[in-house]
């Protein structure tokens, strides 16, 4: 029944494939639907269960009903097996059947082929360091296994294959850097990703109702990153502005269309300002936030500052952002906002909240100022019993009624929204403004963390004179939030993973987030932009796409032609290379006392040693004899010479204790 | 390292045992003299009479399962006397040719200096070609064809010290020297050796000694081997010890005996000990030191210490 073809199988050999196999679909498994994860898991368990019972594998009809009911699985599932989606489900299928018909080192080295071309694919989901760790990692075992499979009888320890295999992926890495370093980028995403990539992130919306901010505040997940040209400012002034609302429905507030700033802006002390660079995390929106107020002149090419100080780009956020900008905290525009905004700041429904309306009235008529209404407002915020928590209870048609006077426990937007209808209602003109307030700072890389949990709402009120003045309710409720960032200002119990409380666990966060940063910054970030000024740098001139292309020819086929050079050379050296290492054991013996004379022969040498180190006789016999077979002998193996080394470098004469006084 | 000994080599292993029990205390000198018939040189041992010299020649013969002769040279030996003389055969009606003692597998030529040169040279002449002519014929010597030649120190009365030229001649010089005192001991109250030799059985024929010896010269000499033996003879050469070198043939000599040595002591190849193991007895009546106070052997030990081995 068998043929003795279907009992090829080298089982270590195979169960580490399987092994293998299993760890480049591995990281897949989070996106390919359930019945096909299942499917592959079968497959390997199949094939290793086969292997061990000495099964025949199954015939050419079965292999070509399954790879059939394989495709047609895909296409009902994806409607298509073009695409990323698609394509990897495809090609982890079919890698995995292919399992079923191995029959030689050919197809072995397909599946291992296969492999390594799955541990790109892996970059079209996540391209994070850990990642990168991993499939290295993977990458390793792959290359072992290349090299196991092709010696059948397995003359290498499994040690030395794996030694072998990272030697070579070490070599390969000038090749990869002048890959990385020369490869011409193209200004866009290098394939085109289907955009629910970024889909799943999460970050701030266009429009706040109440709960949106405090469900953000459970993230920590990284807005952006933040470097400082000069010194750190403090956390209250930390403020990053994303977007202003000033649309109010009753329940949420929402973002109009924004309008480019059109009147100049006046800087009242004329001061350097604040130099930062920020480093945005893709979050499929084209707001970049700046802090609070930034000058126009210091914006990256192609955004643009608004009339409500926000800023925006033309294209949506899709990949990670860098950008350097210039903010002045004393920056005001006290007239140029025109009549329209000032009206829609005072817009409010026609109905409902009569409590907040009838409050706003008798603090306004109490107050003789603008200013002096601001503050009392903010003074009820500050002296009754209102509780700062993630976890305020729901609210119903009225919401600004009941929080203010029956629930009195919310979150920022709720402090915020409550603000601003209060003032609307008082006359004074009032708009939200949503963004990121202080974040984290990471003392080991020097630069700030911006953290989704960061997320903030504040109320900007209109005082003639003045203009636009930031007043940040939540800071007469919480002023810990401001002062101390959010982990201290909540209650204890809530947002757990905000509270760290080990200095311990701290530092490792913060230095792998400087990792990653690292990471983003000079691997992921290494764009046409940045290429082009690398090599600018170097004194190479601005390069095109060509010049690029023709350096990368060059750089591979110096590498290649050293590399030809070098093996290609007569290998005189083998000889050089024994008498080395057989210094070396001198060496070692040398250092415990026993001295070989240079006029000594090795076999002498080694008898003398014996005499004198009882204990490593066996060890030095064999070393001494390898060295005498290599040096006079006919006939040397290449084995021997490897044999020879790892034995001396594993040799050691000092002994792990001695006894001495 | 003995386990894949062909028994030829065992054979030899065997041959050092039985010897060394009959010569106490010189295992390094019977091992030197067997080298040298392996290598198919001749012997010369320089010493005092009394010290084992013949034992030691008729050990050899003994035990290789040779045909051994033995000639006492004195002042007034002729060449005829060892090669042979034809006398007038009436019932032939012709002259027949008797050989000489000459005509033997292993020859000890005892006292050789005490001969005169003419006499030494018709020695030597059959050592260096295997052959003799006697009265216009060409007469081949038997194979193997082995001279242990002794030599009393030539400051003693009534010599003709052999001349440079004549010495190298021999592939090899030892001194058996003073026995150590526990194999004197052994010795003085043992039996005797002469007994002792009578009842010894031949452990090796003639076929076997020449298959070993074809095999001397298929012995390895690997590159880092020439480069040390070339290291050595350089020294000699260079060394303001010695007034003369080693010669091409010298260094010819030393290759050979390492050879022998290394396939006595069962290798296929020759390591650097080998050469050490060998280099007094070919180098030590080679080489002449500055010093006359100095002997050829001290300086040749002396040099292989201050050699390092490439």
């Amino acid at each position: 029944m068998q043929s003795p073809k279907a009992t090829w199988s080298p089982r270590p050999l195979l169960n580490g494939l399987l092994a293998t196999l299993a760890l480049v679909i591995a990281p897949h498994t989070a996106h390919l639907p359930l019945w096909l994860s299942v499917l592959t898991t079968a497959i390997l368990g199949a094939r290793y269960w086969m292997a061990r019972q000495h099964i025949a594998l199954p015939r050419k009809w079965l292999l070509y009903a399954l790879a059939i009911a394989a495709v047609s699985g895909v296409i009902l599932q994806y409607k298509t097996v073009f695409g990323r989606e698609a394509g990897v489900a495809l090609l982890t299928l079919m890698m995995t059947l292919k399992l079923l018909e191995v029959k030689n080192e050919r197809d072995v080295w397909l599946i291992v082929f296969l492999g390594y071309f799955m541990l790109l694919t892996h970059f079209l989901y996540n391209q994070s360091l850990f990642i990168a760790a991993y499939l290295l990692l993977v990458a390793w075992l792959f290359t072992t296994l290349l090299i196991a499979f092709s010696q059948p009888r397995a003359q290498m320890a499994w040690r030395a294959q794996f030694k072998l295999s990272a030697k070579l992926l070490l070599q390969s890495v000038p090749v990869m850097l002048v890959l990385f370093f020369l490869f011409p980028r193209i200004s866009g995403p290098l394939w085109n990703l289907p955009s629910d990539v970024t889909s799943a992130q999460t970050g701030l919306s266009d429009s706040m109702a109440p709960g949106m901010i405090s469900q953000l505040a459970q993230s920590d997940s990284v807005a952006f990153r933040v470097e400082f040209a000069g010194k750190l400012p403090p956390s209250t002034q930390r403020y990053f502005r994303v977007l202003v609302m000033d649309h109010f429905d009753g329940y949420a507030w929402r973002a109009r269309r924004t309008r480019p700033l059109t009147s100049p802006l006046q800087d009242q002390d004329q001061g350097p300002g604040t130099r930062y660079t920020i480093t945005l995390e893709p979050h499929n929106k084209p707001w970049l936030p700046v802090m609070d107020f930034v000058d126009p002149a210091s914006l990256p090419i192609g955004s643009q500052l608004n009339s409500d100080f926000s800023v925006t780009q033309r294209e949506l956020v899709e990949r990670r952002k860098r950008y350097s900008a210039t903010s002045h905290a004393s920056l005001v525009n006290p007239i140029g906002t025109n009549a329209n905004d000032l009206s829609r700041a005072l817009d409010l429904p026609a109905t409902g909240n009569p409590r907040t309306r009838a409050l706003a009235q008798q603090l306004r008529s109490a107050s003789r100022t603008e200013l002096d209404f601001v503050n009392q407002a903010l003074a009820r915020f500050h002296n009754e019993p209102y509780v700062y928590t993630l976890r305020p209870p729901r609210l119903g048609a009225n919401s600004i009624d009941e929080f203010l006077f029956d629930t009195r426990r919310g979150f920022c937007e709720h402090y915020a929204s409550s603000f601003t209808y209060l003032m609307r209602a008082g006359g004074v003109p009032a708009r939200i403004v949503t963004g990121y307030l202080s974040g984290e700072y990471n003392q080991l890389g020097n630069y700030l963390i911006v953290r989704q949990a960061d997320a903030h709402a504040w109320s900007e009120v209109w005082l003639t004179g003045r203009g636009w003045v930031r007043i940040d309710p939540t800071a007469a409720v919480a002023p810990n939030r401001i002062e101390q960032g959010i982990a201290n200002a909540l209650p204890a119990g809530e947002a757990l993973f905000l509270n760290n409380p080990s200095p311990w666990l701290r530092q490792l966060k913060f230095s792998w987030d400087t990792f990653n940063n690292s990471w983003n910054q000079w691997v992921l970030g290494y764009d046409q932009e940045r290429q082009v000024s690398f090599f600018a740098r170097l004194g190479f001139g601005i390069l095109s796409w060509e010049d690029l292309s023709l350096y990368l020819l060059m750089g591979v086929g110096s590498i290649f032609g050293l590399l030809a050079i070098l093996t290609l050379r007569p290998r005189s050296n083998d000889r050089d290379n024994v008498e080395r290492t057989y210094a070396l054991f001198c060496k070692r013996l040398g250092q415990v006392g026993i001295a070989r004379d240079p006029a000594e022969g090795p076999l002498d040498f080694a008898l003398r040693a014996k005499t004198m180190r009882p204990d490593l006789a066996p060890t030095i016999e064999a070393i001494s004899r390898l060295y005498v077979a290599l040096r006079y002998g006919a006939n040397t193996k290449p084995e021997w010479v490897q044999d020879f080394s790892y034995r001396v470098t594993r040799f050691r004469a000092r002994k792990p204790h001695t006894h001495q006084p | 390292m003995n386990a894949h000994l062909d028994p030829l080599a065992e054979k030899l292993q065997q041959t050092v045992q039985q010897a060394a029990q009959i010569i106490l205390g010189k295992e390094h000198q019977i091992r030197l003299a067997i080298t040298c018939l392996l290598a198919r040189g001749h012997l010369l041992i320089e010493d005092l009479p009394g010290m084992g010299k013949t034992t030691l020649a008729h050990l050899l013969a003994q035990i290789l399962g040779l045909q051994f002769h033995r000639i006492q040279f004195t002042s007034d030996l002729l060449p005829a006397d060892l090669l042979g003389v034809s006398v007038y055969d009436r019932e032939r009606n012709g002259f027949v040719f008797h050989p000489g003692p000459i005509f033997s597998q292993v020859i000890l030529a005892d006292e050789i200096n005490r001969a005169t040169p003419k006499a030494q040279s018709a020695l030597l002449e059959a050592m260096e070609e295997h052959q003799v002519t006697a009265e216009g014929e060409t007469r081949k010597l038997p194979e193997p064809f082995f001279v242990i030649a002794t030599q009393n120190p030539s400051h003693q009365v009534g010599t003709f010290p052999l001349p440079e030229s004549q010495l190298d001649r021999f592939l090899l010089r030892i001194e058996l020297g003073y026995p150590e005192r526990q194999a004197e001991r052994a010795l003085l109250t043992g039996q005797d050796r002469r007994d002792m030799l009578a009842q010894l059985s031949p452990l090796l024929d003639t076929a076997g000694l020449a298959a070993l010896q074809a095999e001397v010269s298929g012995i390895h000499l690997s590159d880092a081997l020439v480069d040390y033996v070339q290291a050595l003879i350089a020294a000699t050469r260079q060394s303001a010890r010695f007034s003369l070198g080693l010669s091409p043939r010298g260094g010819i000599s030393l290759i050979r005996s390492a050879q022998a040595w290394a396939l006595l002591h069962g290798r296929r190849s020759v390591v650097p000990e080998d050469i050490q193991a060998v280099f007094v007895a070919v180098a030590g009546h080679r080489l002449r030191p500055v010093s006359g106070n100095e002997s050829g052997s001290a300086a040749a030990q002396a040099l292989i210490g201050s050699v390092a081995i490439p």
